[in-house]
């Protein structure tokens, strides 16, 4: 199982402080700012986690959500957005996510704590299907 | 209400003034049209009553100089036999009725009861529709708030995150000092000092962008000018150079301003708000255009038959498709994520503000343009202060 963390944001600055906190936690993790870039990759390579802005141009994060769901159900999603509109975030937990965070974000840690936790689970799976 | 009564015959001056006088108005007589023009200049009438005959500038001359001067007074012109074409003419001229001679004193009564109806219901339309624009701002404003709000959280997500980072470095290196620290700590305090100078740039980017949003709400706030006098050569082209000098220094955009353009074409408006405008407009634009080989952005400059100004302003990109068109000046409407989608919304807002308008209209081939209409300059006015204010304007945008 693909542990590589894809963390997608349009927002370069967001991005590089993400794949710094990231990184110091020792988690391997891969930025795009660009969704349909992310999308390609993650088919490509199927990881199983993925850090997703709601608005992004070219394709929602709404939107990259429930492609990365159809092509792979199981994949965890993580949804952060500066939208504090209920509405949205409702729709992306419908969509799948496990999680959301609205920047700016109290401390990255919180997001960090739900990415060991993706990782516990996956680690289950894996030694599940081993057996 | 004030009534003025213009006729030659003193007894029909007389009477009439008597009668109306009675009735509860306040009349003033003149016996031309020379005199009643005196009456108007002193002060408000609101009914003016007049013969169509007279020696002299008759009432059909008198009602088109009134009329052109005082269009809020009501006029009754009081016609003889023979000039039933003279009535229909002045009905035409915006008289509001004529009465027969000789005056039938209860047609003239209802008559003032109906102008004094309409006043009425004028001024209380008037009323509701001034408490219709108040709420109307204010729900711009908040709109615009909620905006502005918004366009802040990114830049604090990621300062809040790097000054999180730097306090790690700060606890690791305290650590190591003490000599608590080990191999991992020393292999992430590694990694912080690499990419400190990349940290510090972004921060300084958050603080500075969240400035440029503070500015934005400052000039809201302070009111938009309406009548500054401003070079629409030089807007555009500081607008051009903002916009492409500060964030997309790479590229190699071409601004095309079609001959029209006079260098020396001036408009009414605000400064800040004509460069907002222009700033969103052009920041669009440079992103559709960005990856394209064929990079430019055309404004071309039309005088409209009223005296306005209409820019027609698009780039070489493919342009906003017509089932979008609709919806672009909604506030939060957005095609792309780093925008908030309040930025076509505000230049909208700002151009409304300053009495002009933003469209997007489609040309014969089905590429959209936007159209800023302007109001132009009044040559008459004497402005005394403006340009003093818009002198310190500039060397605050140069600070």
């Amino acid at each position: 199982m693909n542990k590589q963390v894809v963390v997608v944001d349009d927002e370069q600055d967001i991005l590089d402080m993400l794949r710094r906190a990231f990184t110091l936690e020792d988690i391997d993790c891969i930025c795009f700012n660009d969704s349909v870039e992310a999308l390609e990759f993650i088919k490509k390579n199927n990881n199983m986690i993925a850090v997703i802005d709601i608005k992004m141009p070219k394709m929602s994060g709404i939107q990259l959500l429930n492609e990365i769901k159809k092509y792979n159900p199981l994949c965890n999603i993580i949804i952060i957005t500066g939208f504090s509109s209920m509405a949205r975030v409702v729709e992306c937990l419908g969509g799948g996510a496990i999680d959301y965070f609205v920047k700016p974000f109290k401390t990255t840690d919180d997001i960090i704590v739900a990415l060991k936790q993706c990782m516990e689970r996956l680690n289950r799976w894996e030694e599940a299907i081993s057996k | 209400m004030k009534i003025l009564i213009v006729d030659d015959e003193k007894v029909i001056r007389d009477s009439l003034s008597d009668f109306l006088e009675k009735a509860g108005h306040s009349v003033e007589t003149t016996e031309n049209a020379v005199k009643a023009l005196y009456v108007f200049e002193k002060g408000l009438i609101d009914v003016c009553i007049m013969d169509i005959r007279m020696p002299g500038i008759d009432g059909v001359e008198l009602l088109e100089k009134t009329k052109a001067s005082y269009p809020d007074t009501y006029y009754i012109m009081i016609t003889g036999h023979g000039d039933m074409n003279d009535a229909v003419n002045c009905l035409k001229l915006g008289a509001y009725n004529y009465l027969r001679k000789p005056v039938n004193l209860d047609e003239l009564i209802s008559n003032l009861e109906r102008i004094e109806q309409k006043e009425k219901m004028k001024k209380e339309l008037e009323e509701h529709r001034e408490k219709m624009n108040f709420s109307e701002k204010i729900a711009a404003i908040g709109t615009l708030a909620t905006g502005f709000a918004h366009s802040v959280n990114n830049p604090l997500a990621f300062l809040k995150g790097n000054y999180e980072q730097l306090n790690k470095l700060c606890s690791l290196m305290q650590k190591s000092f003490n000599n608590n620290g080990d191999a991992k700590d020393k292999k992430k305090i590694e990694f912080l000092l690499k990419e400190m100078p990349e940290i510090l740039e972004s921060s300084i980017k958050a603080i500075d962008r969240i400035k440029e949003i503070q500015k934005q709400i400052f000039s809201v706030r302070e009111g938009i000018k309406t009548d500054e006098t401003i070079n629409i050569y030089d807007i555009i082209n500081q607008s051009f150079e903002h916009v492409c000098k500060k964030n997309f220094a790479g590229h190699d955009i071409s601004l095309r301003l079609q001959a029209e353009v006079e260098k020396k074409l001036t408009v009414c408006g605000s400064k800040s708000a004509l460069l907002n405008i222009f700033v969103v407009l052009m920041s669009n634009s440079i992103e559709a255009i960005a990856n394209l080989k064929d990079q430019q952005i055309t404004v071309q400059c039309d005088k409209n038959s009223n005296g306005s100004i209409e820019l027609t302003y698009f780039d070489s990109g493919n342009g906003i498709p017509p089932y979008i068109g609709e919806s672009i000046f909604t506030p939060f409407f957005t095609t792309k994520g780093d925008h908030q989608g309040i930025g076509l919304y505000f230049a909208y807002w700002l151009a409304k503000q300053i009495k002009g308008d933003l469209q997007i209209k489609y040309n014969e081939k089905g590429l959209s343009r936007f159209v800023l209409t302007l109001l132009k300059q009044k040559k008459s006015e004497d402005r005394g202060q403006t340009p003093e204010k818009s002198k310190s304007k500039k060397t605050k945008t140069k600070k």
